[in-house]
């Protein structure tokens, strides 16, 4: 360990020599000073322990020496040597923490003593600061490369710069890449028009000096300490700056207080290119599932596709293979039914049975043919209101038959769809046809269009959504099968009644516009059937 | 017979030209033949030079449309109008009503109800004869 440093200040020859040699025995460094000019000159060139001073001397007294020692080494030690002790001396000298106050003359095995302790005091006292401060720093540097988000970190960096430094003012600026300018990313202590209009214009040598600034950016009342890349890429290159000034109590930033900056500085560099390279690697996974989601898009709706393909193909066979039969089948029962049974109404009971069957299996196969149609669009731009009209006239007659009013809520504006007008008529028919199956006797039919609907993102592009609301008054359906209500061949209506086929044809059908179909109901107050679509431009 | 309409009947479901045969002859308004396949009903047709053709899409070898596109050709005959048959056109396309339109010619959906026919046959007679 160094050697502790003693600086003893008299305009006594004599006490300078006494003192001089008995620390010099006890093996402390000594150095002495006849007047406080030359105590303050030696002082600014050398770190001293200990400061051992009369008050009373020529040119500068010993209290102003002192002061201006403390500025730039607060740790230094103080003990006071006076021959003219008062109250008032006194009281300054521990006002500015002097250690001890000593009355010339003194015992020097006492003093000795006296520095011992005072020392040993110091010793223990700076290493306390300093292990708080490196537990502060710790902490610091933890909390700095834990942050990935690139604003609370530049607060924190320059919050924690200002911490360590005990300063009021300070700025964090970085280097745009683009522009090659100085931007202010975080900012304390300074006036918010500066900030916005704060924009330092780099051209290769200033930036050059940023980074040199290493060397010459220290003065006494600012710190401007460069923020130097250390990845491999751009290696020495500066990425900014840190500026530090006004120190809360007035002093010098000390030695340590800017060690430790620029030991901050490193670190901070660290980690604003970490976070750079963490948010580009999240651009890129945000890129990455953006892609994955288009491409399982793609997947789903080229397999809806195949799908529907498939059971257009399949409907288009059957209903060949079926229908031909089913020809064959009535127009036997009608022969049957005017030659041989001659019209009676037994037969005629038979006959119309038979024929409600047929048309059952031929309903079937109508529906099938609809999913052919659906994987075949043809899509023009469709106003809206007029095929919500369109449906509901094909069901008008049937509506004033069970005493339901229908209500029609539409905006004023046209409402255009990108859409196949025959496919989507049949989706809201369907729609309107469950709705009159849920009134028998009377009701409410209400049909609206509302343009609020919630925006949604589809490939990278925002979509206005039209929602159609289809709301019956009815019987309502119970919720252990509203879950199935979309799954073909499922039907709450008496046998015959419905091929179960028309909600799941209507959901595949939207699906295929980019939209999407949802129920909600309450069983004895209603039912509501909300279509999304997406809004033509 | 007089004043009875001659229906020719092309379609190669055996069963279902029997059954029609019966049934539209049952009106006293028709005199119907039927033909098999696609060759056989030409050959009918300019033979018979019926006063309306019912007329199958799906057969195999000829289809409807070929058929009709020989007829059409066919100077003799190419004045007859014609009723398609099909199994694979939907109510829903044909708008909820029996017939419709598609590039001048008649469709009509099996199964199908002898009322039905018969009031379409009669509607595009009266067009013919309006003509």
């Amino acid at each position: 360990m160094d050697k502790q440093k003693i600086l003893v200040v008299d305009d006594e020859a004599i006490i300078r020599q006494l003192l001089t040699r008995s620390l010099l025995k006890e093996g402390y460094e000594v150095e002495t000073a006849e007047d406080g000019n030359i105590a303050l000159e030696k002082a600014k060139k050398t770190s001293f322990n200990l400061l051992i001073t009369d008050l009373k001397m020529p040119k500068k007294d010993g209290m102003e020496v002192l002061k201006e020692v403390k500025r730039t080494n607060p740790y230094v030690e103080l003990i006071i040597l006076t021959g003219y002790p008062t109250i008032e001396t006194a009281v300054e000298a521990v006002r500015i923490g002097a250690f001890d106050f000593i009355c010339k003359p003194f015992d020097v095995q006492a003093m000795l003593t006296t520095i011992k302790q005072c020392l040993e005091k110091q010793k223990y006292q700076i290493k306390h600061i300093e292990l708080s401060e490196l537990m502060t720093f710790a902490e610091i540097t933890r909390l700095i490369t834990s942050v990935f988000e690139l604003e609370p970190l530049f607060n924190r960096i320059l919050d924690s710069a200002l911490s360590i430094t005990k300063a009021k003012r300070g700025s964090l600026m970085l280097i745009d890449p683009k522009t090659r300018a100085l931007n202010v990313k975080a900012a304390r202590g300074l006036d918010k028009n500066i900030i916005r209009n704060t924009e330092i214009n780099l051209n290769e040598d200033i930036s050059d000096k940023a980074v040199q600034g290493k060397e010459q950016a220290l003065t006494s009342s600012t710190l401007n300490i460069p923020l130097v890349s250390i990845s491999s890429r751009s290696k020495g290159n500066a990425l900014g700056m840190l500026n530090i000034s006004d120190k809360v109590s007035e002093e010098s930033f000390t030695e340590r207080e800017k060690t430790l900056v620029f030991v901050l500085a490193g670190q901070a560099a660290v980690a604003i290119e970490n976070a750079g390279l963490y948010l580009q690697l999240q651009e890129n996974i945000d890129g990455l599932r953006k892609v994955i989601a288009q491409l399982n898009d793609t997947q789903n709706q080229l397999i809806q596709t195949e799908k529907l393909a498939a059971v257009g193909h399949l409907a288009f066979g059957i209903a060949h293979e079926i229908r031909n039969p089913l020809g064959i089948i009535l127009g036997g029962v009608e022969l049957l039914n005017n030659t041989l049974c001659k019209n009676d109404n037994a037969s005629d009971e038979v006959v119309g049975k038979i024929k409600n069957s047929i048309d059952r299996a031929n309903n079937i196969i109508v529906d099938l043919l609809k999913f052919s149609r659906a994987s075949k669009l043809e899509l023009k731009l469709v106003d809206l209101g007029k095929l919500l009209d369109e449906a509901a006239a094909l069901v008008a007659s049937r509506a004033r038959l069970s005493n339901v009013e229908i209500e029609k809520n539409f905006p004023k504006e046209n409402v255009r769809v990108n859409a196949d007008e025959t496919v989507l008529r049949q989706v809201f028919f369907n729609l309107y046809t469950n709705a009159l199956d849920a009134m028998p006797k009377e009701g409410r039919l209400k049909l609206s269009i509302s343009l609020n609907g919630k925006n949604k993102e589809n490939n990278g592009k925002k979509e206005n959504f039209v929602t159609v609301e289809v709301a019956d008054t009815g019987k309502g359906i119970r919720e252990e099968e509203l879950s199935n209500i979309f799954n073909p061949f499922f039907t709450t209506k008496e046998p015959g009644k419905g091929t179960g086929l028309g909600l799941s044809i209507a959901h595949l059908i939207l699906e295929r516009h980019n939209g999407r179909i949802d129920v909600k109901s309450k069983v004895n107050e209603g039912t509501t059937f909300v279509v999304k679509l997406p809004q033509a431009a | 017979m007089i004043g009875r309409k001659k229906i020719l009947v092309i379609d190669d479901e055996e069963d279902f030209c029997f059954f029609l045969k019966k049934n539209l002859e049952n009106t006293g308004e028709f005199i119907v033949f039927t033909a098999g396949t696609g060759e056989d009903g030409i050959r009918l047709c300019r033979l018979e030079k019926p006063d309306l053709i019912l007329l199958d899409v799906m057969m195999p070898k000829m289809s409807g449309p070929d058929v009709a596109e020989i007829l059409r050709e066919d100077t003799g005959i190419n004045n007859i109008p014609l009723i398609f048959l099909t199994a694979v056109v939907t109510k829903e396309e044909i708008g909820g009503a029996p017939i419709r339109e598609i590039g001048g010619q008649n469709y009509i959906a099996k199964p199908i109800e002898i009322e039905n026919l018969v009031k379409t046959i009669n509607k595009v007679l009266q067009e013919k004869a309006a003509l």
